[in-house]
């Protein structure tokens, strides 16, 4: 079931607000304004009966506690950061209450777009690499009916700093 | 030329089948930490006041370690650790002190630098949410002085600013030394996310706080970020739109 209208119109005035362009290129800190170097996306995720969606990440919908549907982004990422490699990190829960989101409530919470921009903070380092694997999953009772996965790279050395993603 | 990538994932009519799989985890990982103690674990198996074990120090180790191990922990298991840390907390005080005293220690320490070291990082990313959820009130002062903590890897989940996290899960038990915060810190970023953890925690102390912080405020910015919180509540204090105040917030600093 599609967004409302008005829901739509409301996402998309908000979203222009939001500092986090879609497609490569730089974002910033909140305060600091901090330069992020990296990809800025969008997921909308459409689930069908159950009572709409109930889980966001870790989080319970505040709305719609009761909702069957959990939607899930989870992120891994290993990275050199100045010559030194780091110790990969686990697949982790990256979507949150606290995300850039909106639900559609007019459809019983059965929609919900939000906006991320993953990247890595240009400035605090000379050098960087990374690759960070992103999936973002529909799950019904601990059953996962739907997913798409894809990985980012970021490369930064000096002037010259590429962004390349692909789906997996 | 902007690149769109719009997940579009359409669920159609399905069928019902839960495998419990999340209990299954934290019973197994109950079941892990007492069948396996460790040598050195010469701590006697503490009993609560209703009888009921609780985790050795050893065992609550093992547990945090869980969340920084080199190796690639799925998310499953890291949140049944962390669920399982919770349900023991909850079984009596003895055992609740025992594990934010234990998970206190492992976070607090000094010249933390996350980006440069992941495992502290995780410890972090479960432990101070674990700690809001406990409402630990005794490790505000530990959150809050890490407040602005970063890792180098931006979010939109804010998961690289842990310790905003877990202010915020402690919900108004915070808000107090958040608007000690907010009045009294020279630390500019500070200040704007003791106002990001007030408003997001919302009620009548975060409405109070903020109306009383107006004044004092000297930044232009932060003084702006109080202000549009406080038009953003409800008549419960809490944000009405939610996305919109974030999106404005994130923003405002920064143009």
């Amino acid at each position: 079931m599609p967004a409302s209208s008005t829901t739509s119109a409301q996402i998309e005035t908000h979203m222009k607000i939001v500092n986090l362009p879609i497609g490569p290129g730089e974002a910033r800190e909140p305060f600091t304004g901090e330069l992020v170097y990296g990809l800025g996306f969008e997921a909308t995720v459409m689930v069908g009966i159950g009572g709409g969606i109930g889980k966001i990440g870790n989080d319970s919908n505040p709305h719609n506690p009761n909702g069957t549907w959990s939607i899930n982004q989870t992120h891994s990422i290993s990275y050199v950061k100045d010559g030194v490699e780091q110790i990969p990190a686990k697949s982790d829960t990256d979507v949150s209450k606290r995300s850039f989101f909106n639900y559609n409530s007019k459809g019983n919470y059965s929609s919900i777009r939000y906006r991320d921009h993953p990247g890595a903070v240009i400035g605090k380092f000379k050098t960087w690499s990374s690759t960070q694997r992103f999936s973002i999953t529909a799950s019904r009772d601990g059953k996962q009916y739907c997913s798409v996965s894809f990985q980012l790279d970021i490369f930064v050395d000096g002037g010259e700093k590429y962004v390349r993603w692909r789906r997996r | 030329m902007r690149i769109f990538l719009v997940f579009t994932l359409i669920m159609l009519t399905v069928f019902l089948g839960g495998d419990g799989s999340s209990k299954k985890e934290k019973d197994r990982l109950l079941a892990t930490s007492y069948s396996s103690p460790t040598v050195s674990d010469k701590s006697p198996t503490t009993q609560d006041e209703s009888g009921k074990p609780c985790l050795t120090h050893d065992e609550i180790e093992s547990a945090l370690q869980r969340f920084t191990s080199r190796n690639d922990l799925e998310v499953k298991e890291a949140n049944a650790t962390k669920a399982m840390l919770l349900d023991k907390s909850k079984e009596s005080s003895v055992c609740r002190n025992k594990i934010i005293t234990a998970l206190m220690k492992a976070m607090d320490k000094p010249h933390l630098n996350f980006s440069d070291n992941m495992a502290s990082y995780v410890l972090w990313r479960y432990g101070a949410v674990l700690l809001g959820e406990l409402k630990a009130s005794e490790a505000i002062d530990l959150l809050i002085k890490h407040l602005t903590l970063k890792h180098v890897v931006f979010s939109g989940s804010m998961n690289h600013q842990p310790a905003l996290l877990g202010v915020v899960e402690m919900g108004s038990i915070a808000i107090p030394k958040l608007t000690e915060v907010l009045r009294h810190n020279p630390d500019g970023e500070m200040r704007f996310y003791a106002v990001w953890s007030i408003a997001t925690i919302g009620g009548d102390e975060a409405v109070s706080s903020l109306r009383e912080s107006l004044e004092s405020e000297t930044d232009e910015c932060i003084k702006s970020a109080i202000s549009i919180s406080l038009n953003s509540f409800d008549d419960k204090g809490q944000i009405k739109n939610w996305v919109q105040w974030r999106a404005i917030i994130h923003s405002l600093c920064t143009e």
